[in-house]
């Protein structure tokens, strides 16, 4: 058995053909990018972020064990010395974020096999989005009812964005504020291409 | 569009939730008659009150029970089951 | 062409240096940037711009403000233009709504004379007989009702719709809008300020023009509502709905945009009403508002010599106004009894015009040939509603300004739980009660003067953001209300040539409401639905008040005992197209999606899903697609796309409990590393949903939904979980997962490569299920399979699943391997007898009626549904699911789903799954039957479209190697 399977971003067939200003970019590459844009909306594919969930009564302490942060709140979420974020998606389950730095934790995640008590490990594929650019929030505004002209950073907010279920987060790098979409990877392409139509229209008429 | 507050995820509007019926006690399937059965599989109570009704916030998954008064439609408040007692 | 613009002055909102050509009817006129199109068409002496509802009765403009029905045209684009209040545009080619081969020759211009044929509520009591005749009259009704032609050619456009959230929303941008704005922002309140006028100032940008210091506070309010930071201003925008919670809709020409907020402050003035008199509707009757729009706006002349019909002061000041544009006032005639001059009447004796108290307009007399105004006849009150008809005096003129009455725009605050009263002092309603955090100023609460206005409007915006906590001050004190009315109670007329119009929209008349009271519509809400006043287009902003006062009258009762009608959204039209915004359809696709495209599957909605229906091949149609599809994994290999299937992983402690009651059949004692098949009841014994239960260990499970009903399983788990206490995780993998089935004699093979894992039938039996790595990735492999073959289901992480998809169908290659999609599935699932949940079921069938009973457990101790099934299987079953199969002799139509099955000449069945080719090589189906017809070998007749039977015979079931020995 030779051959391994690939890891395959949802988008791959859209971002290639359409994109230019869209380019799948990893992830640290593309906050760079998003700092320095001076489009006023700027909305890239960073569906390479790998996520790991964990969930469960022990899910808190597996953390602390591999000196990872664990959120004091749900929706709060803490960065991550060696790059990446947890973040606390309810009372017993996490989501740790990862980009450029593939900590030691990583196989300790693939090794659990539902078989220790107390925590499970959760697959998580959402594709990941970063909107960015001083018009952003009015992206937003066209297809979600929460406001985020002021927003709270670091605040995960799991709402509807164009009639599907997303979790956004707001950060901020370098001063630039990032809106960093995540939604159910069968949704992707559907709500990419709804989300590339509208940044259009903001670009066009504010 | 009404605001409702969902004890996790606070006031969002309604379109970010799902209704779940009114708050039903099961009577104990073994010792309760036909009738009893049916009524609790069939009839719902829409007289002027307050209701406990479930209802669920879609993207985060959360089933949480609202009182509301259904003659003025104020929602008096919104709890988790498990914090209830 | 003759043209009646009067010189620049300062405040006109039009711009002589940008002209506007357009057409209207076919012929060419100018108007400028800034024109309304009825102010462009006014100006270029065009007095005739449309015709009634009902009389086809040529109209003019007539209140410039939102309500001009009449002047109502298409574009070609748009249907229901509105040309006293929509921006001219270069270009514009403007067709009247309302005729029948033009505005001038309009072909149906004869109603009018057939009037007495067309009472009130005619269509309530004609075309009913004879009988035979009704689609002759539906047809011509159809022809004749309407305004304007819809164009199904139009590409679809997406309207932009968007959310706004700020603490407080202004209606109007008056002086005391923008004095509410201002004092709530000052406090710290941020605020959207929203007026349907192209520019702020409200009635202050017309009403006032020669009234001292206004035009000065009218800037400086502009200036300083427009700089402030935290207010945002939208002109041109309408609020068309108040809705709970402070949620509102706004729109403008090119979005929607639901606002939320935490109060509300209305500050919307009001609609001037018109007087009820003969002929009150010819072109060249205006209301004085809309006369001064004209003059003061559009710097168009309104007429030429006019006459003005009073019933307040503010018919003096437009009297004044019109007589300083170089208008010729032949009189001001005023409804009201002879008394001493008020300031406005002395004014107007000064500037020499010639007043008439204690008259009326008798009637207004057409012109023949262009049916404009060419005079009034004036006579003296004798009482209220009765002139006298003996000392009447004809006065010729082009024109009449009315000027009798106000009516508070009062839809936002009835929408927004405010009630109003009728104050006698005022001859108007007024605020009687308003909700917490809803407010209302200047003259829709009654204040008229300038300087009052914008005090009443401070205070309006203090208290607003006292009361949403910016701040502590003292909100002032409100200042008073009108001391004089400025409306007159009752300025309605008979006549007996009848043609006074109550409303303009529906050409209800005086007598249409006297004949309505006296057939019993005594009742403002049963009147209104009757007479159907207040219901077309401008929803009553120029009937309802004047339809109350009358119904009032005939009631002998006050206008508080009579009431109004309920204001519901929309307050002021809004196109579809802004509600349907964007129109988002979401959907999802599988991980395999692209491949599907590229392979060019064709794709059918199921659920939220776009999966393969099928994959046409070139010169095949798609039945013989479909059997190709299906042939190929009997012989040799296929795979289908499961990526659909609800996934989800049910864990922990109490796992195998709640299983067993959520499902019908007994879990607990299943045995790690296999699966078995997952009946889910709802609690009236129905069938909701099925899948597989599969069980990696103990406390580990992972079952699969079906793609329509996954969604909703998952959250009745998670509610039963609440309720119940249960200690489970249950965790929604339906996305996050994928699944494919490889299936057929070839799939052992091919997988067999792939994994490090024996799958033998002998290690992985049917009904086994593995976790394995599948070429590198941790997977699920379970022997199950509805398709009557070997079959393997796959099951992995989402990002995985094209790169697996690709991998077999490589490897596959040597073996034949095709893809198969949704219908090739749903026929092998046939051939084997297996009924599909929502297809072979409905919404009210229970598993004893589908075959099912043996997933029922006899001896649990719950399940969701038990209780009820144990009733319904005490009853006699009504019907039961059977397969069927046409004769081989049979060349006819075949039945098609839901064709029923005739016995008797009673319905005696339904077909639920039909193919007409299977790989059987005959027709097969499923239906349900009466349970005596349920039974093997009974012909059965299925009644087709058209009527005609055709002959089957029920089969037994599976179709399909019926002792599954191809499945091991």
């Amino acid at each position: 058995m030779s051959f391994i399977l690939q890891r395959r971003s949802p988008l791959e067939e859209l971002v290639e053909s359409r994109a230019r200003r869209s380019d799948p970019l990893p992830y640290s590459e593309a906050i760079e990018t998003g700092c320095r844009t001076e489009a006023a909306v700027w909305l890239c594919d960073v569906s390479d972020l790998v996520q790991r969930g964990l969930k469960g009564p022990a899910a808190a302490d597996w953390l602390r064990e591999r000196q990872l942060p664990v959120p004091a709140d749900v929706y709060r979420c803490e960065p991550i010395d060696a790059g990446g974020r947890v973040i606390r998606v309810d009372r017993d389950e996490f989501l740790i974020e990862s980009h450029d730095a593939i900590g030691e934790f990583a196989a300790d995640w693939g090794s659990l096999d539902g078989r220790q008590e107390g925590v499970t490990r959760i697959e998580r594929h959402d594709a990941t989005f970063l909107l960015t650019g001083i018009r952003a929030a009015n992206v937003l505004a066209k297809t979600c009812g929460v406001d985020f002209h002021d927003p709270r950073l670091d605040h995960w907010v799991l709402t509807r964005v164009a009639g599907v279920s997303v979790g956004i987060l707001p950060w901020a790098s370098q001063g630039t504020t990032f809106f960093q979409c995540s939604v159910d990877p069968t949704y992707a392409r559907y709500l990419w291409e709804e989300l590339r139509e509208i940044v259009d229209e903001v670009l066009r008429r504010g | 569009m009404k605001i409702l507050t969902c004890p996790v995820n606070g006031p969002r509007p309604l379109q970010e939730f799902h209704y779940g019926g009114e708050w039903r006690e099961m009577p104990d399937p073994d010792s309760a008659s036909d009738e009893a059965w049916a009524d609790y599989v069939f009839n719902r109570r829409g007289s002027p009150d307050v209701k406990r009704e479930w209802w669920y916030h879609i993207a985060s998954g959360i089933w949480f029970v609202a009182e509301r008064n259904n003659v003025t439609d104020e929602i008096l408040r919104t709890y988790l089951l498990d914090d209830a007692d | 062409m003759e043209t009646s613009r009067l010189a620049p002055h300062d405040d006109e909102w039009i711009d002589r240096s940008a002209p506007l050509d357009f057409k209207f009817e076919g012929a060419a006129y100018r108007g400028c940037q800034g024109d309304v199109v009825a102010s462009a068409l006014w100006a270029a002496g065009v007095r005739v711009v449309g015709r009634s509802f009902k009389y086809h009765r040529p109209r003019g403009i007539y209140s410039l403000a939102g309500a001009d029905v009449n002047a109502m045209f298409e574009d070609g684009r748009r249907t229901n233009l509105r040309g006293d209040v929509a921006p001219l545009v270069a270009g514009m080619n403007l067709r009247s709504v309302n005729t029948a081969g033009g505005l001038q020759r309009d072909a149906y211009r004869w109603f009018e004379r057939a009037s007495a044929l067309m009472p009130v509520g005619f269509y309530y009591k004609a075309f009913h007989t004879p009988r035979s005749l009704f689609p002759f009259y539906e047809r011509q009704m159809r022809k004749i009702a309407g305004l304007g032609r819809i164009n199904p050619q139009l590409p679809a456009e997406k309207t932009a719709k968007d959310y706004a959230h700020h603490d407080l929303l202004v209606v109007g941008g008056g002086l005391s809008g923008m004095s509410a704005a201002l004092a709530a922002a000052e406090c710290g309140a941020r605020v959207m300020l929203a007026d349907e006028q192209p520019r702020l100032g409200g009635s202050a940008a017309w009403q006032a023009r020669n009234v001292p210091d206004v035009s000065g506070w009218r800037e400086t309010l502009i200036e300083q509502v427009t700089n402030h930071p935290r207010i945002e201003v939208r002109c041109s925008t309408q609020v068309a709905g108040c809705y709970a919670d402070h949620w509102y809709a706004l729109t403008d020409a090119d979005r929607l945009t639901k606002l939320r907020t935490r109060g509300l402050i209305v500050a919307s003035g009001c609609y001037e009403q018109p007087a009820v008199f003969h002929n009150n509707d010819l072109p060249g009757v205006l209301l004085g508002s809309a006369a001064q729009r004209l003059a003061h706006l559009y710097a168009v002349k309104p007429f030429s010599t006019c006459v003005v019909l009073a019933g307040n002061d503010d018919a003096y000041q437009v009297a004044i106004d019109l007589k300083r544009v170089g208008v010729h006032v032949a009189a001001v005639v005023d409804l009201r009894p002879k008394h001493r001059p008020t300031p406005a009447e002395a004014a107007c004796d000064n500037a020499g015009i010639e007043r008439r108290p204690g008259a009326a307009i008798w009637e207004a007399v057409a012109a023949s040939g262009t049916g404009t105004v060419q005079g009034v006849r004036v006579a003296p009150v004798q009482n209220v509603g009765a002139v006298g008809r003996r000392d009447t005096t004809y006065i010729p003129c082009d024109g009449v300004a009315v000027s009798v009455g106000w009516m508070p725009v009062a839809g936002p605050l009835y929408q927004a739980g405010g009630r109003f009263t009728y104050s006698d002092q005022l001859e108007q309603l007024v605020p009687k009660s308003l909700p917490a955090t809803i407010y209302a100023a200047g003259r829709v609460n009654g204040v008229f003067e300038f300087a009052d206005r914008m005090a009443d409007g401070k205070r309006a915006g203090v208290a607003a953001a006292v009361e949403l906590g910016f701040c502590e001050t003292d909100v002032p004190a409100s200042p008073s209300r009108a001391a004089t009315p400025h409306s007159h109670p009752y300025p309605v007329y008979a006549h007996p040539k009848k043609k006074n119009f109550v409303d303009f929209d529906e050409d209800l008349q005086l007598h249409d409401f006297v004949n309505a009271h006296q057939e019993g519509y005594d009742n403002i809400e049963l009147l209104k639905r009757y007479s159907t006043f207040g219901m077309g287009p401008s929803q009553g902003k120029l009937a309802n008040m004047n339809a109350i006062r009358i119904l009032a009258r005939l009631n002998q009762a006050t206008i508080n005992e009579t009431g109004a009608t309920t204001s519901r959204p929309f307050h002021h039209p809004v196109p579809l197209r802004h509600l349907a915004g964007r129109r988002f359809h979401p959907h999802r696709c599988t991980p395999m999606h692209a491949w599907h495209q590229r392979a060019g599957a064709r794709f059918v909605h199921a659920g939220a899903w776009r999966r393969p229906e099928y994959y046409p091949v070139e010169g095949q149609t798609r039945e013989e697609s479909i059997l190709a599809e299906a042939t190929r994994v009997r012989r040799d290999v296929g795979l289908i796309d499961l990526g659909t299937l609800g996934k989800m992983f049910v864990e922990g402690p109490d796992a195998a409990t709640f299983l067993d009651r959520i499902y019908t059949d007994r879990f607990s004692k299943l045995k790690e590393g296999s699966m078995r098949y997952g009946l889910a009841c709802d609690e009236a014994g129905l069938v909701a949903d099925d899948g597989i239960v599969a069980r990696f260990g103990q406390n580990r499970f992972y079952i699969t939904a079906s793609t329509g009903g996954a969604a909703s399983l998952f959250r009745e788990m998670k509610r039963w979980a609440i309720l119940w206490r249960s200690n489970v995780n249950l965790i929604d993998a339906t996305g996050n997962w994928t699944a494919m089935n490889l299936a057929g004699p070839h799939a052992r093979q091919i997988l067999a490569d792939l994994v490090d894992i024996d799958i033998s039938s002998e290690a992985l039996p049917m009904g086994g299920v593995r976790e394995a790595k599948v070429a590198g990735v941790m997977a699920k492999i379970m022997r199950v399979g509805f398709v009557g073959e070997v079959s393997y289901e796959l099951h992995l992480p989402a990002s995985y699943g094209l790169s697996l998809w690709e991998t077999l169908m490589d490897r596959g290659a040597e073996h034949q391997i095709g893809p198969f999609g949704v219908e090739a599935q749903r026929l092998l699932r046939l051939e084997k007898g297996h009924p599909i949940v929502s297809i072979d079921t409905d919404a009210l069938t229970n598993p004893y009626e589908a075959n099912l009973g043996w997933a029922v457990a006899k001896n649990k101790e719950f399940f969701i549904g038990q209780r009820s099934l144990k009733i319904l299987k005490q009853q006699p079953p009504t019907r039961r699911l059977a397969g069927f199969e046409i004769p081989g002799h049979y060349n006819g139509p075949l039945p098609e789903e839901c064709h029923l099955i005739i016995r008797d000449q009673q319905i005696a069945g339904r077909v639920t799954s039909v193919a007409h080719r299977s790989t059987l090589g005959k027709t097969i189906g499923l239906a349900f039957l009466l349970p005596e017809l349920a039974q093997p070998g009974v012909e059965i007749a299925i009644r087709i479209d058209g009527g005609q039977l055709v002959p089957a015979t029920v089969a037994e079931l599976p179709f399909y190697d019926p002792d599954h020995a191809r499945q091991i």
